[in-house]
């Protein structure tokens, strides 16, 4: 064996050419596969830390049984109920965001936080790392105000001090004893810093039945399967049905595991992108196996040779796959290094704090993965050349030898088979990227509707614990807005309650009065946006009809709306919506009702960047409909990022105390909200480069190695009197047909493959024709490129020396 | 009757080959010169420089001094293209090993050097089946060179020698590679093509083939020390 090693080395070292290309090519295959193995990993394998089984963990969602397809978080009434009435779940828990404001000082530091149901962490199977959960009793109404903090929170705000158990700190103006601290890194049920008790009186009426935003997270009893939940959540739903049809009609849920509803949208990219990494290793180990095979022809002889002097095939088959494992360790462990500068290299392209369970460190998967690539492609690429060299036809090869030999026949099929496999995949990864990237342009090109540049904004507000009268948060807004004007270089001002080119949106179902009353559960519903006046003329949205909001929308004064371009074309395509009434609330009582009157149609504006259509939207004043926690727009002059500190000082003008968060230019916030299709766009870009570089380098190299191989006939040619010219038609000539041949696999399975990208393509067609003219052509231009260089070293071949050789 | 042209002039020719700073020369002042219709074996022993002369004649080196005559053209400093041209149109190569292209048929192998020379599909058809009627391969224009003795790859290889019509014929140690019989063989071959009007120079060791030649020139450590003129 040792003697192989050395036999192996020695063979390697003598073709240092030969032995870069093949352990480059491996190398990127590796890296590719591992760093793309390690998200695959992070985001759909590695089990979910603190929480213990997470195969019965559920996530309950709700949906209309007329569109079934969208489903949504649910309420805290139906909540309850299924906790309370399930037979199939042990234990179910809700969360709701709550903005924190610590201590006291003027310019707080903000916290995310959450209620949760008082037995969630008993439910989730997390135990604290300090202290203790919360009782059952701390979620009643009037109990002590306890909290547990976030292990972070906890060393960055309190020094990691153990005595702050059972003591007081201060949250959003109340005083409130710290009973726990969670383990480091558990942030449930995403990027959550604090947690205090969900009161059991909160949105708990039936009333509220309406309002989903709450997701209900369950336990399957031990035994359950996922299907008899579904079968007792659908009974369960058809009786909330019967009990409140106003707000339930058609309403049902829906279990999914966890972490299924946690992935549902980029499972799929996921996995096309572990089927792309697998193209890319395959074509690593296509590249190093057609190096392998083209380099076989040279050392037919060799063996046939050693065969004649005794060696077994066993032995012939160990000496050559010895040669393929050095070569894998070595591309390997290359490979690896290059995993770790992918890996972050990807990772600094997520610009925004990820849920707390996806952890790209390196496990015991992503080495045991990157261990069985490394091996499984030397086995691989080394089997066949192996295989095929290790049963030499002795008379024929020594005889060939004499002869001045030529290569197998079959071998050089197999090589042409594995470069036309190669370019096929490389161009399905190709067009596949061409896709994604034309999707990406898409989106960042598209028309928001509104001037996003220039624009500095900011997220404040007070929490309703602090204040609880709106009228006062109303106020502070209003005060805010004064103030910020006042800055140097601040040209409009205005607080809104969703950032627009964000996921952040509010849908309300609304009825239109004069119109015949709705069926239960078919309330049509809109996008709605609180917004102040100022935020019209600083996110340059046009008017359409009608008017601004303005002074005259006072909280005393009629309720008004102004309605998108999209709602009207919804729901007053052939009307004039001005006057025209919406009735919110329209399933409560009368009293608790709300009706606005449309008195301005607006310019459609783009809530979230990958909608694939624009959202009817309903913009209610301010001053009428104030929300605790509002984004502030502030056109201004320069750079918004600079806006910063003055814009702390208004605030501290405005009222002390009141934090200022998730600062920025709105084109940055927006650009960051896309960054999952920036992401996974740049992952196929990556991965498609990769691919034609190992491609580019397939051709090369077996090009090349067969144009050192066919030396001697080149110098026969050339002896024969083949100008340079045509010994270049020649190999190009020879390589152009396999890549001809490529580009046509390719394209018929990039035509079939393409389709699986649909879902994630926003305004390119799967069948894009640009991507499907351009991509071939760029392949084949490389792979000619690929072919020219060989092409023009055989030119230089010395005939003399050619024939001399042999 | 007046003497045939002077078809291969070679005046003062000399090789040297620079290797790790040692001089060798392979060729010292060679003057030759050879008539149309003349078959010439240059002769001597390995190493003596008669492979480097063919490979002059031949226009696959270049002398280091000297001039070089071929058909009234001096060619020792042509460029690498010009060089091509005229080996394809002048001179026909039969080697030791044959140089049959593998992967090509005899008849592809034959047509090999006419396509270079752009010659017309037709044409080349009526050349290539010619030439393999004249070294009695005709019946095996469709076989590869795997599927022949080497006795028949060396016929393939004067056909392809041939077919072009060359001005000369230029056959290093043609038959190195074959036994006795198919070695007179190939020679009796040479003979009949020679008696049909062609120029042949072979380069050989083997003394009883260089009599199949009219003259045979003798080289010694690069030097021309003795030409022979055979009495057949």
């Amino acid at each position: 064996m040792l003697s192989d090693l050395r036999f192996a080395f020695r063979q390697l070292a003598k073709s240092p050419g030969f032995t870069f290309v093949a352990i480059l090519a491996l190398a990127l295959g590796v890296a590719t596969a591992t760093s793309m193995f390690t998200f695959y990993n992070a985001l759909l394998l590695r089990p979910i830390p603190f929480v213990t089984d997470e195969s019965t963990l559920l996530y309950l969602r709700t949906y209309n049984v007329r569109q079934p397809a969208d489903d949504f978080d649910s309420s805290v009434p139906d909540f309850r109920d299924i906790r309370r009435e399930s037979q199939t779940l042990s234990g179910a828990l809700t969360v709701w965001n709550r903005t924190y404001i610590l201590g006291g000082s003027e310019r707080p530091e903000r916290a995310l936080g959450n209620w949760i149901t008082a037995d969630a962490f008993q439910t989730l199977g997390v135990r604290p790392a300090l202290g203790r959960l919360f009782r059952p009793d701390e979620s009643r109404p009037g109990s002590p105000p306890v909290v547990i903090l976030g292990h972070a929170l906890w060393k960055r705000s309190y020094g990691g001090n153990p005595d702050l158990l059972g003591q007081t700190i201060t949250l959003n103006n109340e005083s409130v004893t710290v009973v726990g601290i969670m383990p480091e890194g558990f942030a449930f049920p995403e990027t959550t810093q604090l947690w205090q008790p969900f009161p059991d009186n909160e949105m708990a009426r039936d009333e509220e039945r309406g309002s989903h935003g709450f997701p209900i997270y369950a336990r399957m009893k031990p035994g359950v399967t996922l299907s008899s939940v579904q079968a007792e959540l659908d009974t369960l739903g058809a009786r909330h049905e019967a009990a409140y049809p106003k707000t339930n009609t058609g309403m049902r849920f829906r279990a999914l595991l966890m972490r299924d509803e946690a992935m549902r949208e980029e499972k799929l990219a996921l996995q096309l992108m572990l089927g792309a990494v697998f193209a890319v290793l395959l074509i690593a180990c296509g590249n190093v196996a057609n190096l392998l095979l083209a380099r076989s022809s040279a050392r037919s002889r060799e063996l046939a040779v050693r065969a004649a002097l005794g060696a077994g095939r066993g032995r012939l088959v160990r000496q050559l796959l010895t040669e393929s494992l050095l070569l894998g360790v070595a591309g390997g462990l290359a490979g690896f290094v290059l995993t770790f500068w992918q890996i972050d290299f990807v990772l600094s392209l997520i610009p925004v704090e990820i849920p707390f369970w996806i952890r790209f460190d390196l496990d015991w998967r992503v080495l045991a993965f990157a261990l069985a690539a490394t091996i499984g492609s030397s086995l691989l690429f080394g089997a066949f050349p192996a295989i095929q060299l290790s049963r030499p036809d002795l008379a024929q090869e020594l005889k060939d030898g004499a002869r001045g030999g030529t290569a197998s026949g079959h071998g050089r099929r197999f090589r042409a088979y594995l470069i036309v496999f190669q370019l096929a995949l490389t161009l399905v990864l190709l067009v596949a990227a061409g896709l994604m990237t034309r999707s990406f342009l898409h989106l960042q090109n598209i028309d928001p509707g509104f001037d996003p540049t220039g624009i500095f904004t900011f997220r404040t507000g007070i929490p309703p614990t602090i204040e609880k009268d709106e009228k006062i948060a109303q106020k502070f807004f209003e005060t805010a807005i004064d103030r910020l004007r006042e800055i140097p270089g601040v040209e409009d001002a205005g607080f809104i309650s969703y950032l627009p080119l964000t996921n952040s949106s509010n849908y309300n179902s609304f009825a239109i009065a004069g119109r015949p009353e709705p069926t239960p559960g078919q309330l049509p519903s809109a996008i709605y946006r609180a917004a102040s006046p100022g935020v019209f003329s600083a996110l340059r949205i046009p008017l359409r009809r009608g008017r601004f909001f303005d002074e005259r929308d006072r909280a005393d004064r009629e309720p008004v709306a102004v309605v998108s371009e999209a709602f009207v074309a919804k729901f007053f395509p052939h009307e004039d919506p001005l006057g025209r009434r919406l009735v919110y609330g329209h399933e409560l009582e009368e009293k608790l009702r709300k009706t606005v009157t449309i008195v301005g149609v607006v310019g459609d504006i783009a809530q979230r960047p990958t909608a694939r259509e624009i959202d009817p939207a309903v913009w209610l004043p301010l001053a009428q409909k104030p929300d605790n926690f509002m984004s502030a727009v502030l056109r201004v002059k320069g750079e918004p990022a600079s806006y910063l500190a003055p814009a702390q000082d208004a605030l501290v003008a405005a009222r002390a105390g009141i934090p200022l968060y998730l600062p920025g230019p709105l084109a940055k916030v927006a650009s960051d909200n896309m960054w999952p299709q920036r992401f996974f766009g740049f992952l196929f870009i990556m991965f498609a480069v990769v691919a034609l570089f190992l491609a580019a380098l397939g051709i090369y190299g077996v090009m090349a190695y067969n144009v050192a191989q066919r030396t001697q006939e080149i110098g026969v040619r050339m002896a024969l009197g083949a100008e340079p010219r045509n010994v270049v038609t020649m190999i190009i000539g020879q390589g152009f047909r396999l890549v001809l041949a490529g580009l046509a696999l390719g394209l018929v399975a990039a035509w079939f493959s393409a389709q699986l990208l649909a879902s994630l393509l926003h305004g390119v067609e799967p069948h894009d024709p640009p991507t499907f003219a351009f991509v071939p052509l760029l392949l084949a231009l490389v792979a000619l490129l690929a072919c020219y260089l060989p092409s023009r070293r055989a030119t230089r071949i010395d005939p003399l020396h050619a024939l001399r050789g042999e | 009757m007046s003497s045939p042209a002077s078809l291969i002039k070679l005046e003062g020719v000399t090789k040297v080959f620079l290797t790790d700073e040692v001089e060798t020369h392979a060729l010292s002042g060679i003057h030759l010169d050879i008539r149309q219709g003349e078959y010439v074996a240059i002769a001597g022993p390995s190493g003596c420089g008669k492979s480097t002369l063919l490979s002059i004649l031949g226009l696959l080196d270049s002398p280091t001094d000297g001039t070089y005559v071929l058909n009234g053209r001096p060619v020792q400093s042509l460029s690498l293209p010009e060089r091509a041209r005229i080996r394809n149109r002048e001179i026909g190569f039969i080697f030791q090993s044959f140089n049959l292209i593998g992967d090509l048929t005899v008849y592809e192998n034959v047509e090999l050097p006419l396509t270079y020379r752009g010659m017309p599909a037709a044409e080349r058809k009526a050349a290539v089946t010619s030439a393999l009627e004249k070294v009695g391969m005709g019946h095996r224009a469709k076989h590869l060179p795997s599927q022949l003795s080497g006795g028949q790859q060396q016929r393939v290889a004067v056909a392809r020698a041939l077919a072009g019509s060359p001005a000369v014929l230029l056959a290093d140690e043609p038959t190195g590679n074959l036994d006795s019989k198919n070695g007179d063989s190939v020679m009796q071959l040479l003979a009949d093509l020679h008696k049909g009007g062609a120029t042949i120079v072979m380069v050989t060791h083997d003394t009883r083939f260089a009599r199949h030649a009219e003259r045979t020139i003798h080289i010694f450590d690069g030097r021309v020390v003795q030409e022979q003129v055979e009495q057949h």
